[in-house]
């Protein structure tokens, strides 16, 4: 079973789906490190799920003891208050709710378009290809920052409009990267052999290519959910996030800046957790990728 | 040879001056020294006046004056368009002099004139003397001439200078403008040393105007030689200290002028100017002894330094002539509606809003400036803190479940403390609104806010010399929503008021009833605007330095007076 | 080779066409009219119509486009809005302290990463190895704001190491520096990491190994020359994007870069300024790939330069 798995020709001809993907999984639990990244992960996901269900309190409403002077955590406050006389551990709930649907919400869609387009290129060759790699080469070569601040200016600062600059300039590099591993893969043996037997380009895109590029889709996924949430932080950092009160990790980083000396807690929590959120997404995903893709290991 | 004039001098002598009044007040230009008994600031209100000014050494002449500070919106150092801070600051206290000047204390002096201004019966036809022997930086007499220039340059239309509004009561002025001709009939040269002004109605503040920093003069024969490099690589003042370089966005030195006409003065060698330092680095660079003095104390610092005994001897402060207004707009929806706005007034607990900053600033229910004489002491808003009201009036107004106000500007880069507690207490009662960052000055948030687009915001201004009129014609008339009065508010009888009050001396019972009129209207009648603190200024400086105490006006210290003393 | 690099010039320049016209597109379409930023907030109705007559302003989007890249063809960069001052000097002013700061992380972060890289390679399923990973990773997702603040807290403000902020001499350069290269070392240890671990499987490399050679020996003298290929080459274009994306760092540490200005520039409206500084952006990108396909065929002989 594992060695059929591992050769990427054989394991197309065997019907039964399930069993790759248990294959997949249990590979995956052997990962211990991985694994529980992936728990720590399922319950920052879960806690932003109900943010409105445990959060303590309303994460805008100000309390007038902590107001211009944060309050160390206590009873009241697990976490303090921020400068604002604000529950931190509140915020903190539903901060995180705002910043992992739009890390999750950029790069899935970015991440899409990436391996359609630059599957697409990379597979069908030719003028298609040429006009879709100038393209992304024309994206690569704009200094994105700048026109990222002029767009978000223009569209008004919302968690859409960084959700759209996230996607906007995030697809091209990963359709490159795709395209390259479409392009690799098409002279492979497996490819060649569907082609010969006559089966049609679409099948030979979505049966044989995609699964492929799934392994490295994985990674890039979980590196770029963190990578988004870190550009959602920069623009806050411009005044171009998504607009106050709403919390947002990157937000709240950045208000808790300033108290780094009289309340570190404020700056501490929310970077730990997007921290903590960046590296359990990379472990998952490197996880994910050995079990999708044992090959190498097993050598 | 420095007279000076008390306050109440100053304003006898514009009474006198006025179409009503006698001349006599102009023959008794007061004696020096007098002045300092008729602070212009609050009693009790100068912390200034720390052990820091004992002298203990006398002063002495050099070392370096490091400044840090977090501008860096500064266009350029032509007086005319020095509008931001740390420039106005530079432009007015540090390389030029104005005519006219206010000190410390609020009083009133002539500056590089040589004496008060001659007014004519009529008030329209100020006579002003010059010092001579004043030299600008490059050794260059000042003249008459260069009075006149400064002055028409402004209203060049080429020239931005954002002193165009204030000159526009000189005859001539409209001509200048429109680019028919650069020659401002109004403005004489009677002889290298007297320049006579004619305005084309009498104007009481005229002489208080020639104080602020686009008086600011500037050498003619060398402005024009300099042409675009005017102002950022040329700079040539008569100002205690010379211009030695500026990079934008980085900073700005200046060295000790030698020749000031000021004998002896000033004591400084060098002045370094750290300019666009991020907030927290900025105390860590003071703090660190890397900087004198520190613009700008993080507000999430204020407690603790406030109340650290150890920077006592070094904390500055000073009452400025700053009042923070919450602005509403008057046509957007739904606020076109009175109940709505006074709805707003109810609801915000400006104590809270105070708090909020981190720093004791004066709750204040005026439009005016405490220092202001048009300030009342007993005034007080019809729309105290009660959320119970609010709610109700938002009721009355058909508003019961709640209502959308639009959106609120917020701050430059994140959201104000100020403006998140309004916004949360807005909320509370039941008014809903949508928090935007931006830079007031920004051409952006200029329209937006004009348009209606950003109905709400904090407008902070800092007032050129002690006199509503420095509000109230920039900020409150018709005229001025092309300008600073961006909430499209227009009330023909706040323009009537001022018309009538405009001729009228300054202490004149009539002038104050008048604007005290207008700060009923704007704040009870028409709920316009929700005055929240009068600004109290905190800096930090160090403690080699002596004497650099802040100027109410400019919130920053006099610098031509402090010495280094280790 | 010749007609390789010349065609790809060409089309760096048809990409700097389009990039301004793009940029010129959104500066003008963006809120914010750009005869304020000139003439100043206190400028009356009339103040802002004549400035906008004198620069144009009036004109359509294409006419003033028109003009604008007239001017360009010419060699005028025009007059910044807000400060006054010829463009060109600006960014002369700005380039050098900017090219300074990203050639020193560069540098700094490639001479840590390499050697990261190697180590956790080599230790990839030890738990130190994974410690070294975990902690890259936790260094990459800390913001430029805060880890800069943090570099000048300890080692400039309680250590007093090194200056906390401002230009000028060696001493400034350390901490920005620190601030970018850690966690971009951490990037290129990674890179080189999968590099080494994808050429332990290749044969020139088993080969190395039944010959007997150490397994340190084998790191360092067959696979570590080949998996550092693609990381110079990407240090290229990473200096490139390093040139006007450093602003951020640079305001943190008041670093007179062209990152920060060129922000500045884009809140508010500074045509001139924002055309320049996007345009040489694109042009230090288009040159750094540019650089880049070059060194890989140079060092890579599979790779053909045609396509």
């Amino acid at each position: 079973m594992q060695a059929q798995a591992a050769l990427p020709g054989i394991k197309e001809t065997i019907p039964a789906q399930h069993t790759w993907l248990g294959g997949v999984w249990r590979r995956f639990l052997r990962q211990r490190l991985a694994v529980l990244a992936g728990v720590v992960l399922l319950a920052i996901l879960l806690s932003a799920l109900l943010a409105p269900v445990i959060a303590p309190y309303d994460p805008e409403k100000i309390f007038p003891e902590g107001l211009g002077n944060p309050l160390p955590p206590s009873d009241k406050f697990w976490l303090g208050t921020d400068g604002r006389g604000r529950d931190l551990l509140s915020r903190l709930l539903w901060g995180g709710r705002i910043s992992l649907a739009v890390g999750i919400t950029a790069s899935t869609i970015a991440l899409s378009i990436a391996v359609l387009v630059g599957g697409l290129a990379g597979f069908l060759g030719g003028r298609i290809d040429y006009i879709i790699m100038r393209l992304v080469d024309l994206m690569m070569s704009v200094p994105s920052f700048f026109v990222i601040l002029l767009l978000v200016a223009l569209l008004n600062p919302s968690p859409l409009a960084v959700i759209f600059v996230i996607v906007l300039f995030g697809w091209p590099y990963p359709a490159r990267v795709f395209r390259s591993e479409v392009l690799s893969l098409r002279r492979r043996d497996f490819i060649l052999a569907a082609q010969s037997l006559g089966a049609p380009a679409r099948m030979i895109f979505v049966r044989h290519l995609l699964p492929h590029v799934l392994p490295l889709l994985v990674v890039y996924l979980s590196l770029s959910i963190p990578g988004a949430i870190f550009t959602e932080t920069t623009l806050s950092y411009l005044g171009l996030g998504v607009p106050p009160p709403t919390p947002t990790w990157g937000s709240m980083v950045l208000d808790g800046q300033p108290y780094y000396r009289v309340a570190p807690w404020l700056v501490l929590c929310p970077g730990l957790a997007i921290m903590l959120t960046g590296v359990c997404f990379n472990l998952v995903g490197n996880g994910l990728r050995e079990a999708i893709d044992p090959v190498r290991k097993e050598r | 040879m420095n007279k000076i004039a008390g306050r109440r001098q100053f304003l006898k002598l514009l009474a006198g001056s006025s179409a009503i009044g006698a001349l006599a007040a102009c023959a008794a230009p007061a004696a020096p020294g007098e002045g300092s008994q008729a602070p212009v600031t609050p009693a009790g209100g100068e912390p200034g006046a720390t052990p820091q000014a004992v002298m203990d050494t006398g002063p002495r002449v050099g070392g370096t004056y490091r400044i840090v500070a977090g501008g860096d919106f500064v266009k350029t150092l032509d007086p005319g368009s020095a509008e931001a801070f740390e420039d106005w600051w530079s432009v007015g206290q540090l390389l030029f002099n104005m005519p006219y000047a206010f000190d410390r204390e609020g009083n009133f002096y002539p500056d590089l004139a040589a004496d008060l201004p001659k007014i004519s019966s009529d008030g329209k036809v100020y006579t002003i003397p010059l010092r001579k022997g004043v030299k600008f930086h490059n050794g260059r007499e000042m003249t008459a001439e260069d009075v006149k220039f400064t002055i028409e340059r402004q209203l060049w239309p080429e020239v931005y200078s954002w002193g165009k509004s204030y000159l526009n009561t000189i005859v001539g002025a409209q001509d200048v403008l429109d680019g028919k001709t650069k020659d401002l009939a109004g403005v004489k040269v009677v002889d290298p040393y007297t320049v006579e002004i004619t305005l084309d109605r009498p104007q009481a503040v005229f002489a208080a105007l020639m104080s602020i920093t686009i008086f600011g003069v500037v050498p003619k024969k060398e402005v024009l030689d300099a042409g675009q490099d005017w102002g950022t690589k040329v700079v040539i003042g008569t100002g205690p200290f010379k211009f030695v370089e500026w990079q934008p966005q980085q900073r700005a030195v200046f060295e000790r002028n030698p020749n000031y006409f000021k004998p002896g003065k000033p004591y400084i060698e060098r002045v370094e100017l750290n300019l666009n330092v991020e907030e927290s680095v900025r105390l860590l660079r003071w703090e660190s002894g890397e900087a004198d003095f520190l613009i700008g104390i993080p507000p999430a610092e204020f407690p603790r330094i406030l109340a650290d005994e150890n920077l006592k001897d070094v904390l500055r402060s000073t009452p400025t002539m700053t009042v923070h207004r919450f602005n509403i707009h008057m046509t957007a929806k739904p606020l076109d509606n009175l109940k709505v706005r006074q709805a707003i007034a109810h609801a915000i607990d400006k104590n809270a809003v105070v708090k909020a900053t981190g720093a004791p600033h004066i709750v204040t229910d005026s439009v005016f400036a405490i220092a202001m004489p048009q300030y009342d002491p007993n005034f007080r808003s019809n729309y105290q803190y009660d959320p119970d009201k609010a709610r109700a009036l938002l009721k009355e107004a058909g508003y019961e479940n709640g209502v959308n106000v639009g959106k609120i500007l917020g701050g430059r880069t994140r959201a104000s403390p100020e403006i998140e507690v309004i916004h949360a207490q807005l909320k509370a009662v039941g008014i809903e609104s949508e928090i935007v960052l931006g830079l007031y000055n920004s051409p952006e948030i200029a329209d937006r806010l004009r348009s209606g687009d950003i109905t709400l915001h904090i407008l902070s201004w800092s007032a050129s010399y002690p006199d509503g009129y420095d509000y109230a014609a920039p900020l409150f008339t018709c005229k001025a929503r092309e300008a600073f009065n961006r909430s499209n508010y227009c009330n023909p009888r706040i323009d009537e008021l001022l018309d009538k009050a405009e001729g009228l001396p300054l202490t004149s019972p009539e002038r104050i009833a008048a604007y005290r009129e207008i700060n009923d209207i704007m704040v009870n009648r028409d709920v316009q605007s929700v005055p929240l603190f009068n600004q109290q200024a905190f800096q930090l400086s160090s403690k080699r330095v002596r004497n650099d105490l802040l100027h109410p006006i400019y919130g920053l210290p006099v610098l031509e007076d402090a010495w280094i003393a280790m | 080779m010749i007609q390789y690099v010349a065609r790809r010039i060409l089309w760096i320049l048809v990409t700097l066409l389009c990039i301004s016209v793009i940029t010129f597109t959104l500066v003008l379409s963006a809120p914010g009219d750009p005869a304020r930023a000139l003439a100043g907030a206190r400028a009356d109705d009339l103040a802002l119509s004549q400035v906008r007559e004198q620069y144009g302003l009036d004109q359509p989007i294409y006419i003033q486009y028109a003009r604008y890249m007239r001017r360009l063809l010419s060699g005028d960069l025009g007059y910044s809005y807000a400060y006054n001052r010829p463009v060109a000097e600006e960014l002369a002013d700005k380039l050098r302290p900017t090219a300074l700061l990203a050639l020193s992380i560069i540098v700094v972060a490639v001479l840590m990463g390499i050697p990261l890289g190697v180590f956790t390679a080599q230790r990839n399923q030890s738990k130190i190895g994974q410690a070294v990973n975990i902690v890259g990773l936790m260094t990459i997702s800390i913001p430029a704001f805060v880890f800069g603040l943090l570099l000048i807290y300890v080692l400039g403000y309680s250590l007093r190491w090194f200056p906390i902020g401002g230009y000028g001499s060696i001493g400034h350069l350390v901490l920005p520096t620190l601030t970018v290269a850690i966690p971009w070392s951490v990037w290129y240890a990674n890179i080189l990491r999968t590099n080494l671990l994808n050429l332990a499987h290749s044969d020139f490399v088993r080969t190395a190994h039944a010959k007997g050679l150490q397994k340190w020996a084998v790191t360092l003298r067959h696979a570590l020359p080949n998996a550092l290929a693609p990381v110079l080459t990407m240090v290229s274009m990473d200096l490139a994007a390093l040139l006007t994306g450093l602003a951020i760092v640079e305001y943190v540490f008041n670093w007179p870069g062209i990152g920060w200005m060129a922000v500045r520039a884009a809140l508010s409206r500074d045509i001139p300024v924002v055309m320049a500084t996007v345009l040489l952006g694109g042009l230090f990108i288009g040159l750094g790939n540019l650089i880049a396909d070059l060194l890989v065929a140079r060092l890579d002989p599979r790779v053909q330069l045609d396509n």
